[in-house]
């Protein structure tokens, strides 16, 4: 058997069913035995695409968390973090007890919510297009343009486009993040489009739990401010506070 | 499962992959050697992100 860890917490910490503890340096580690088999690098990569197989997974982890998380703070690990023995993995607490200390009182009495900043393509299109003037020049330019020259100017069009939206996306993205900056005692995580493999960009933002209200009047006056151009925010949580606890 | 609840998974599989960290469909560590390990799932996740969206519509 291996340990499949799911978070590090203060020592004491109340466990679940079906949940064990390794205590080193003041801290526990919170994990479940798994077979190592099942758990291995070829089996895993194998059915790395079997969602129901993910899903049962991903249910279970987020269960764990919640029933640890009802017991105080915890530092939540993501996904897939194993552990060769109880020996390395008390290794592992004696070695960083002072950096997870560290991230503990970071993460004590906070919540971690997710602004997810999602693009319409067509609406985003044609607002691109008021956004950036040489767009709209470009644009009218095929428009009037002979068949021949239409076609080139237009995948000239395609690129320019391309370009003027990736960094009009990042702009949008900067100017969520300051606004929330701005308004909430918080910290804020941005992840690009590039961070997220092509996904939507988000940012995560870390606030103290009384802070809920105010970040979600923040959503809606945001949402507001960027719906006539196609894009929506999604806010999703409170999350384990996955960002915040490395 | 509902539509809804396939959205929720998505989500908090979204979350507790960290698709971010990891390199595409690549394991980072094997289990051998080193005792932490996160592991590539990347790939799925790709195709996770166009049922989110599709799921909003």
């Amino acid at each position: 058997m291996i340990l499949y860890v799911y978070a590090i917490g203060r020592a004491g910490h109340p466990l679940p069913d079906d949940v064990e503890a390794v205590d080193g340096g003041g801290l526990s580690a919170f994990f479940a035995p798994v077979d190592e088999v099942e758990f291995s690098q070829p089996v895993i990569d194998a059915r790395s695409k079997d969602v129901e197989w993910l899903g049962a997974i991903g249910y279970r982890h987020q269960n764990v968390m919640n029933a640890l998380m009802r017991g105080g703070t915890i530092i939540p690990l993501r996904a897939f973090t194993l552990f060769k023995n109880h020996a390395t993995l008390k290794h592992h607490l004696e070695e960083n007890r002072e950096q997870f200390e560290k991230i503990l009182e970071r993460i004590d009495g906070k919540q971690e919510w997710t602004l997810r900043i999602e693009f319409d393509p067509e609406r985003w299109r044609d607002a691109l297009s008021k956004r950036v003037d040489s767009l709209a020049a470009l644009e009218a330019d095929v428009a009037a343009a002979a068949p021949g020259k239409a076609f080139l100017l237009g995948k000239k069009l395609d690129e320019e486009r391309k370009r003027a939206s990736r960094e009009a996306e990042q702009e949008v993205a900067a100017e969520i993040e300051q606004a929330v900056l701005d308004k909430l005692a918080c910290e804020a995580v941005a992840e690009s489009r590039e961070r997220r493999d092509g996904a939507f960009p988000q940012i995560n933002v870390l606030i103290p739990r009384d802070e809920e209200a105010r970040l979600q009047e923040l959503h809606d006056a945001l949402a507001r401010r960027y719906d006539d151009e196609g894009v929506t925010l999604a806010l999703t949580g409170p999350w384990p506070p996955y960002t915040f606890a490395r | 499962m509902t539509e809804e609840q396939d959205l929720s998974l998505l989500e908090t599989l979204d979350h507790l992959l960290d698709r971010g960290v990891v390199i595409a469909g690549e394991a980072v560590i094997s289990i051998g050697d080193v005792d932490l390990l996160y592991l590539g799932l990347n790939i799925v996740l790709a195709n996770m992100d166009a049922v989110i969206r599709t799921g909003r519509k």
